[in-house]
């Protein structure tokens, strides 16, 4: 119980303590000790890859066991590129080693953009089904989309401005598309952006301190 | 099945299809559309002319290939215009795959200005742990990073001779496709040591830093491929984003006649509907 529990409470807590105090007080105790954290920090992340790859061998190990037909293909795939990918990396040159370098640029890089490249497909459909103004909400949130849309592409631009002629007038300027788009930026979406920011920042403080005081313990794998 | 209806149940494939071809031939036919700098841009660009000759920026890669349409022209362009003003870069990254996406532009930019590894330029590499890397840079550049991406000695390269902190460089332009990323750098370089950031992010994440920039915390901001277009157009560098903002204006456009037809068919589905319970 005390390993699980009290002595896992009380590294938090004085770790924690010295990170805050060390953050507004350079004192040349505290300063090599935050320093000697940070370096604990960075190398225990780096650890946690290892539990990354550890965890991916185990599931697709897993699902070849488990699937039938083509779908085995998937998790046998994932397997040969990691091996394949981390040979050609501990080769000598290491980044820099050429079949690496190759897989890299030609395979891996391609691959990921087009897998996020895909998003424009899925969002042009989704927006023609459910992108419906049902509602005055709703509505608002169409116009704005369309206003903000059209702001950020050159076209925005020609329609109010080359089009409308409506940058020649002081008046008008400020219904020229992309000024209208800066003002809802500026404006209504800093304002929502604020709150959700010193929201979640307070959120954060809140949970820091009941950590830092015992009273949240769903990290030490208790209530 | 009315024409309404047929269109409301239009076939995914076929929108898909539409987008496809309305982004592909503006590209096929190289079709380039100039993007009107925006003040947030302009300040990174006057920042950086501001810059005199033998002064270091860090330039951190933080992103993957997923965003690699976004932010490489960026990085493109950024060290374009670092290495034509003779200004030494010391990249690095906080996400693993940023250290060869930098490496590919730095190298491809090198080539062009013949700008020399370890004296002009340099690629610490990638380092976990995110947030508190910067902070432990803040305390020393290379006790954080003691050698380069191929494992030399940083005390051994000429271009970090004066580089021991954070605030020895004199800008640090993050390119970030999420955390860690700009909201960290904002928070440890620019807000603890002080250090001038500016940043380049994906189109969706530009709201959230819009305040970061408002407040002061962040030098200037460049927002998805607008941002790089804008950014290339200062430089005069038309590269990719140039070109990809007329597949993206078409692109908008179309999701936009695709979001007006579905209100269209919606609206006219739902009187046909409530004309027949009346009868």
């Amino acid at each position: 119980m005390f390993l699980k529990r009290q002595l896992p409470f009380v590294i938090t807590l004085i770790t924690s303590l010295i990170l805050i105090i060390s953050y507004f007080s350079p004192h040349p105790t505290i300063s090599p000790l935050r320093s000697i954290f940070q370096d604990w920090y960075m190398i225990i992340v780096a650890f946690t890859m290892f539990v990354g790859i550890l965890s991916l061998v185990k599931v697709s190990i897993k699902k070849i066991k488990r699937e039938k037909g083509i779908e085995v293909l998937y998790p046998v795939i994932t397997l040969v590129s990691l091996i394949v990918m981390a040979f050609f990396g501990f080769l000598k040159g290491g980044l820099d080693n050429p079949g690496f370098d190759f897989m890299f640029e030609y395979i891996m890089v391609p691959l990921q953009a087009t897998m996020f490249s895909l998003l424009a497909f899925y969002i042009a459909s989704a927006s023609f089904r459910a992108f419906r103004a049902k509602s005055t909400m709703a509505t608002i949130l169409l116009i704005t989309a369309f206003i903000v849309m059209l702001g950020r592409v050159p076209i925005g631009e020609w329609i109010t401005g080359d089009l409308l002629h409506f940058t020649e007038s002081s008046f008008l300027s400020r219904f020229h598309i992309p000024n209208v788009t800066e003002w809802i930026m500026n404006v209504i979406n800093m304002a929502g952006q604020r709150a959700i920011l010193i929201g979640a920042a307070l959120g954060v403080m809140g949970t820091s301190i009941k950590i830092m005081l015992g009273i949240e313990r769903s990290h030490l794998g208790g209530e | 099945m009315s024409f309404w209806e047929k269109v409301n149940d239009l076939d995914r494939r076929i929108i898909y299809l539409i987008i496809g071809l309305t982004v592909f031939i503006p590209l096929l036919f190289n079709v380039t559309m100039e993007s009107k700098p925006t003040q947030p841009v302009e300040n990174i660009y006057d920042k950086i002319n501001s810059l005199e000759e033998d002064d270091v920026v860090l330039v951190s890669f933080d992103y993957a290939a997923s965003s690699l349409p976004e932010l490489q022209p960026m990085a493109n362009a950024v060290i374009d215009h670092l290495f034509r003003n003779d200004i030494k870069v010391v990249g690095m990254a906080l996400w693993p795959v940023g250290v060869g996406l930098g490496t590919l532009v730095m190298e491809k930019k090198a080539a062009k200005y013949d700008k020399e590894y370890g004296k002009d330029y340099v690629n610490l590499g990638y380092k976990s742990g995110g947030l508190v890397v910067i902070d432990s840079m803040g305390g020393s550049v290379k006790k954080t990073f003691p050698t380069d991406k191929d494992g030399v000695a940083l005390k051994d390269l000429p271009i970090m001779k004066h580089v021991n902190k954070l605030d020895d460089f004199s800008l640090a332009v993050t390119l970030s496709a999420g955390d860690p990323g700009l909201r960290h750098w904002v928070m440890v370089a620019s807000d603890k040591f002080g250090l001038p950031v500016a940043g380049g992010c994906t189109a969706v994440s530009a709201p959230q830093f819009f305040a970061y920039y408002n407040s002061g915390q962040l030098l200037g901001l460049m927002g998805g491929l607008r941002g790089a277009a804008e950014y290339e157009n200062l430089i005069d560098v038309p590269g990719t984003a140039s070109a990809g903002m007329s597949a993206q204006t078409v692109a908008h456009l179309m999701i936009i006649i695709f979001i007006i037809i579905g209100n269209i068919s919606m609206f006219i589905i739902k009187r046909k509907k409530e004309k027949e319970k009346r009868k």
